[in-house]
C-alpha cells in the first residue's frame, strides 16, 4: 500500500512538472477557463471544458450538454445490499435527467472508506466531487483547501446556488455551522432538519427482560446498576451490558459519560463557554471508575476491548447481552427484525442516564451539520456551475419534497396537508424491506448522493415499529441547549500543531482508559495519567480548541 | 562456449567463464561493454528483471525525501517545502518512540527466536519418518494453514481467544484464568508468534526438505557402517550439510527482522494492549493512512528501514567471521 502511495505520488510529480510546462506555453487560454474559482493551483490550466455562459436570472433546468461529473463517494449500506450503484436507483436517475447533469461514481469497497480516501488524497487524482465526512478529516476542510483538494465555493455559491442560499438566509443557525470563521464555505452540507433527527440513537434494552424480572425502565446511574446486578443474577452466564469504547464504536462513552457531566468524548464546551478535554476531568475518572466495576463483576461484555460491530449485535440479537447503544434502525431495527420469530423478544429504548431523576443528558445532542457526510467540490473540477446547479436541487422546494418523500402517488400521497409513505413503501407487497424501497425513491435515509435537508417527518415514519418510535421519545429527552463539541474550524498552525498533540494524546487516552476499565492500571495512578497528558501538551490543544470555539461562537 | 544454453543455470556458467577470459585489469565499463558483445541475449533476457527493481523498488525510493518536506498533495513532492530532520526530531521526542521500539524488537527477536527454528526441527523430523506416505500426508496438513487469508486466521484468534473461546477453555485445563486474552498486554506476544508457527512452519520447511534430498546418501551408510546411531547421524551429517542454507535463510530473516508486517497486528491489537502490541510499522498506519500525517509517517518508516539495514549488515558480517557463509 506504502509502495503504491509512493507510485501515484511520483506519478502526480510527473504530472505536476507537465502540467506547469503546458501552463507557461499557453498561459493566455487558462485565464478563459477561470470556473475553478481564485484559488484553484496548476491543476486548471490543464482545464479544456468551456464553461456555458450563464445570465444568472433566466436560468432553468436542465443544463444543456449532457455534462458528466466525477464522483468519490460511499455506497450506502441501505442501498448496496440490493442495488450494485446508486445510479441504479430511479430518484438518482431522476435527478439526472432534471438536471442535465450526471455523475460517474467511484464507491470505495465498504469498511475501507477510510483508507481509501486518504490513498485518493495522497494520489492528488481527484475527482470533481467528494461526499465524504471532509470536516473530520484532521485540520478539517480548511487544510483540504489549503492544500488544493477542494476549491472555495464562497462566491460561485452566491451566482449558482440561489435555493442553497435562500434556505442559508432564513436558517441563518445552520448557516453558522457550515461557514468558516472567515465566512468562507468549503462544503455543500447535508442537513438534518432537526427535532427527532438529532435523536435516533440512544441506550436500548430487552423489554422482556425487565418485566419478567420486574424492574422500571433505568433513569439514573444507579437505577442502571440495580439493573445490570439483577439481569446478572438472573443469568450468570450472560454479559448483561455491552459496547464498544474506542473511536468510531464508542456506544459505552456515549451511553454513560454524559451523566457525569463530562460530554461524550474527549471535548465538550461547559455553559460558560469554556472548553474543556474530558480526560482531565474528575468526573471521567469517576465514569471509569464505574465502568470498572462493572467489568469486574462481569456486567460488561469482558469482550468490549476486541468487540467489533459484527459482534456487538450478535450479541445483541442472539439475547447473549441485554443493553447496548446503538442506533434506532441498525441497532434496535435490526435486532428487532432478526428476531421475527420470537415474539417474547422485546427491546426498548431509554434516555440517556443521569446522576440524579429528572436531570437530561448534557452536551451529547449533536448538530444539524454533524455525522453526515459533506459534498466538497476539488480543484479538479472543470465544471463548476454544473456541480453547483446539480446540487443546488437538492435546496430547492421541489428537490425538498422529491428526495425526502420520493414521487407523489407512487412513494408518497399528501394527507391533510402533509406527505404520508404508501404501502408500496412501509408495507411492500413483495416483502421487500422498508430501506431497499425507499432507497429506490428517495435519498433521505442513504445520506447521498445528493445533498439535502431531511424531514423530521420522514424519520417518525421511517422508524415504523413501534418500539422505534417509543425509543426515539425516549431519546429526545436530552439537553437540546448545551450540545456537543461544534464543528470548529482552525488556521493551518492550529490545525497543524494540533494534529500533533492529538495523535499522540487521544491514542495515549484511549489505551489508558481501557487499561483502566480492565484493571491493569489501578486508579492509584490517576495523578499519573493527568501528568503524562501534560507532558503531551494537553494545555495548549486546550488553548487552541478554546480560540477555535470562540471564534465559532462570535460568527 | 558461444552456443546458447537452454537453462538459465548453464547461461550463468557461460557467462562467468567469459568474464574470467577478460583481462582483469580493464576498466568495469570496458569489461562490461566487451561482455555485452559476447553475451548480448543473456543480457537481453536479464532487462525485465533490471526494470523491475528499477521500476518498483529502486524509483519509489524517490518518494522517501518526503520524510525531510511537508508534504502536501496539492504541492506535490518537489514542490512541498523542506523541512529538514522535524520529523524524526517530533519521532525520537515522542511518549511512544521507546515503547514502539521496545515492542518491535522484542516481537521481532522472539518471532526469530521461536519461530525461525520450527520448520528446521519439523523439517528435520519429516526426514527421520521411515513412511513416505505418511510424511508426504503430515507435510500436507501442515501446509494448509499457510493458505488461509490472513484476516480469517485473526478472526478465529479473536474468537478463540475470548473468554469463553475454545483456547482459552483448554488452556483452563491448566490452571489458566478464563479471561479475554488480549485484554492482557502480556499475551499479545505468545499469540502472536505461536499462530505465526501454526500458520508458516509447514510451508518454510519445503525448502530444507529440499536441502535434505542434496545430501549424498553414501554419508549415512559411510556413517552406519561406523556404528553411528540416529542422533549421531542428525548431528554429525544432516545438520552440517543443510548448514548453509539455514545461514543463508537467517540471513534473510534477520533483513525483514524491524518490517515485521503491520496486518497481522492491526487485526489482533486493541488500544488497552497498545503496551505490547502497537510496532513501528502499525503505528506508521494509524499516522499515516488513517491520520494522512503522510511526511511524519514517511520519516517512521525511513528510520525502520535504516534500522533493518544496519542489523542485515551486522549479521552478514558476523556470519562472514564465524563461518564463511554470507549473502554478499
Amino acid at each position: 500500500m506504502k509502495q503504491m502511495r509512493k507510485n501515484s505520488s511520483l506519478l502526480l510529480a510527473a504530472a505536476m512538472c507537465l502540467t506547469s510546462a503546458a501552463g507557461c506555453t499557453s498561459s493566455p487560454s487558462s485565464s478563459a477557463v477561470g470556473s475553478s474559482g481564485p484559488s484553484a493551483p496548476a491543476n486548471s490550466s490543464s482545464a479544456s471544458g468551456e464553461t456555458p455562459s450563464t445570465t444568472s436570472e433566466a436560468f432553468s433546468y436542465p443544463m444543456p450538454g449532457n455534462i458528466t461529473l466525477t464522483y468519490f463517494g460511499q455506497l450506502h449500506s441501505k442501498v448496496s445490499k440490493d442495488y450494485s450503484s446508486y445510479a441504479d436507483l430511479e430518484v438518482v436517475r431522476w435527478w439526472f435527467e432534471k438536471t442535465g447533469v450526471s455523475l460517474e461514481f467511484e464507491t470505495p469497497p465498504s469498511g475501507m472508506e477510510k483508507e481509501q480516501f486518504n490513498i485518493l488524497l495522497a494520489s492528488g487524482d481527484y475527482p470533481d466531487l467528494l461526499n465524504y465526512k471532509l470536516v473530520e478529516q484532521p485540520g478539517g476542510t480548511q487544510k483540504l483547501h489549503d492544500d488544493g483538494v477542494l476549491i472555495d465555493l464562497t462566491e460561485d455559491m452566491q451566482k449558482y446556488m440561489p435555493n442553497l442560499m435562500a434556505y442559508y438566509a432564513a436558517n441563518p443557525h445552520m448557516e453558522r455551522q457550515v461557514k468558516d470563521d472567515n465566512g468562507r464555505f468549503f462544503v455543500i452540507p447535508f442537513l438534518k432538519g432537526g427535532g427527532v433527527l438529532l435523536a435516533t440513537t440512544g441506550p436500548m434494552i430487552r423489554q422482556d427482560i425487565l418485566e419478567q424480572l420486574s424492574i422500571t425502565p433505568p433513569e439514573t446511574i444507579s437505577d442502571w446498576d440495580g439493573m445490570l446486578k439483577e439481569m446478572k443474577e438472573a443469568y450468570p452466564d450472560h454479559y448483561p451490558l455491552t459496547g464498544g469504547f474506542v473511536k468510531g464504536n464508542s456506544g459505552l462513552r456515549t451511553l454513560f459519560q454524559p451523566a457525569y457531566g463530562v460530554g461524550k468524548d474527549n471535548w465538550y464546551v461547559d455553559t460558560e463557554k469554556k472548553v474543556h478535554f474530558a480526560p482531565l476531568e474528575n468526573g471521567y475518572r469517576e465514569f471509569l471508575m464505574q465502568l470498572n466495576d462493572w467489568y469486574n463483576k462481569g456486567y460488561l461484555d469482558a469482550n468490549f476491548a476486541t468487540l467489533d460491530q459484527q459482534s456487538l449485535d450478535n450479541n445483541m440479537s442472539s439475547g447473549k447481552s441485554f443493553a447496548t447503544f446503538g442506533a434506532g434502525s441498525s441497532g434496535l431495527g435490526a435486532y428487532m427484525n432478526a428476531n421475527k420469530d420470537n415474539p417474547s423478544y422485546q427491546l426498548m429504548g431509554v434516555k440517556i442516564p443521569t446522576m440524579n431523576p429528572g436531570e437530561q443528558a448534557k452536551y451529547v445532542t449533536e448538530y444539524e451539520f454533524g455525522g453526515n457526510p459533506q459534498l466538497g467540490i476539488t480543484t479538479a473540477c472543470k465544471n463548476v456551475e454544473a456541480a453547483m446547479r446539480l446540487y443546488d436541487f437538492g435546496f430547492s422546494e421541489e428537490g425538498y419534497r422529491r428526495f425526502n418523500w420520493g414521487e407523489e402517488g407512487v412513494s408518497y400521497t399528501m394527507e391533510n396537508g402533509k406527505p404520508q409513505y404508501t404501502e408500496l413503501i412501509l408495507k411492500n407487497p413483495e416483502g421487500k424491506s422498508v430501506d431497499t424501497v425507499l432507497a429506490n425513491f428517495a435519498m433521505t435515509a442513504i445520506k447521498g448522493p445528493a445533498m439535502l435537508v431531511q424531514d423530521p417527518e420522514y424519520m417518525l415514519q421511517y422508524y415504523s415499529m413501534p418500539q422505534q418510535q417509543q425509543a426515539m421519545e425516549a431519546w429526545e429527552d436530552k439537553d437540546y441547549e448545551n450540545r456537543s463539541f461544534p464543528t470548529v474550524s482552525y488556521t493551518s498552525e492550529e490545525s497543524q500543531q494540533l494534529t500533533a498533540i492529538l495523535a499522540d494524546l487521544e491514542t495515549y487516552v484511549e489505551q489508558t482508559s481501557m487499561k483502566f476499565i480492565i484493571g491493569t492500571e489501578s486508579f492509584d495512578n490517576w495523578d499519573n495519567f493527568v501528568k503524562t497528558c501534560s507532558s503531551m501538551n494537553v494545555e495548549n490543544a486546550i488553548q487552541i480548541q478554546q480560540a477555535a470555539v470562540d471564534r465559532y461562537n462570535s460568527r | 562456449m558461444e552456443q546458447i544454453q537452454p537453462t538459465s543455470l548453464k547461461n550463468a556458467q557461460t557467462t562467468k567463464n567469459t568474464t574470467k577470459a577478460l583481462e582483469d585489469n580493464q576498466s568495469f565499463w570496458r569489461r562490461l561493454g566487451k561482455d555485452l558483445s559476447v553475451n548480448r541475449e543473456q543480457y537481453l533476457i536479464f532487462i525485465p528483471v533490471l526494470l523491475y527493481y528499477i521500476l518498483f523498488h529502486y524509483f519509489p525510493m524517490y518518494g522517501s525525501v518526503i520524510a525531510f518536506k511537508d508534504y502536501t498533495p496539492s504541492a506535490g513532492i518537489w514542490n512541498s517545502p523542506w523541512v529538514g530532520f522535524k520529523h524524526f526530531k517530533s519521532f525520537f521526542e515522542s511518549y511512544y518512540f521507546i515503547t514502539l521500539l521496545k515492542n518491535t524488537l522484542i516481537l521481532s527477536i522472539t518471532n526469530l527466536l521461536v519461530g525461525f527454528p520450527a520448520p528446521i526441527l519439523l523439517a528435520l523430523l519429516l526426514n527421520e519418518l521411515r513412511s513416505k506416505r505418511f510424511a508426504r500426508m503430515v507435510q500436507t496438513i501442515t501446509y494448509m494453514p499457510h493458505f488461509i487469508s490472513l484476516v480469517v486466521i485473526c478472526g478465529m484468534l479473536l474468537q478463540f481467544t475470548r473468554d469463553n473461546g475454545i483456547i482459552t477453555h483448554l488452556l483452563g485445563y491448566f490452571g489458566y484464568p478464563q479471561q479475554t486474552m488480549l485484554n492482557n498486554a502480556n499475551t499479545f506476544v505468545p499469540i502472536y508468534v505461536l499462530s505465526g508457527i501454526w500458520q508458516e512452519a509447514g510451508w518454510g520447511s519445503i525448502i530444507y526438505l529440499a536441502a535434505l534430498t542434496g545430501i549424498d546418501q553414501e554419508l549415512y551408510e559411510a556413517a552406519a557402517i561406523d556404528g553411528a546411531n540416529r542422533f549421531q547421524k542428525m548431528f554429525s551429517i544432516t545438520i552440517p550439510c543443510i548448514l548453509p542454507t539455514i545461514v543463508i535463510m537467517f540471513i534473510m530473516r534477520v533483513g525483514k527482522i524491524m518490517s515485521l508486517g503491520a496486518e497481522k497486528v492491526i487485526l489482533l491489537y486493541n488500544p488497552a494492549i497498545y503496551d505490547s502490541a502497537d510496532i513501528i510499522s502499525s503505528y506508521v498506519y494509524r499516522r499515516g493512512i488513517i491520520g494522512t500525517d503522510w511526511s511524519f509517517s514517511a520519516a517512521v518508516g525511513l528510520f525502520n528501514s535504516v534500522v533493518n539495514f544496519i542489523l542485515v549488515f551486522a549479521v552478514n558480517a558476523l556470519s562472514r567471521k564465524m563461518n564463511d557463509t554470507s549473502l554478499w
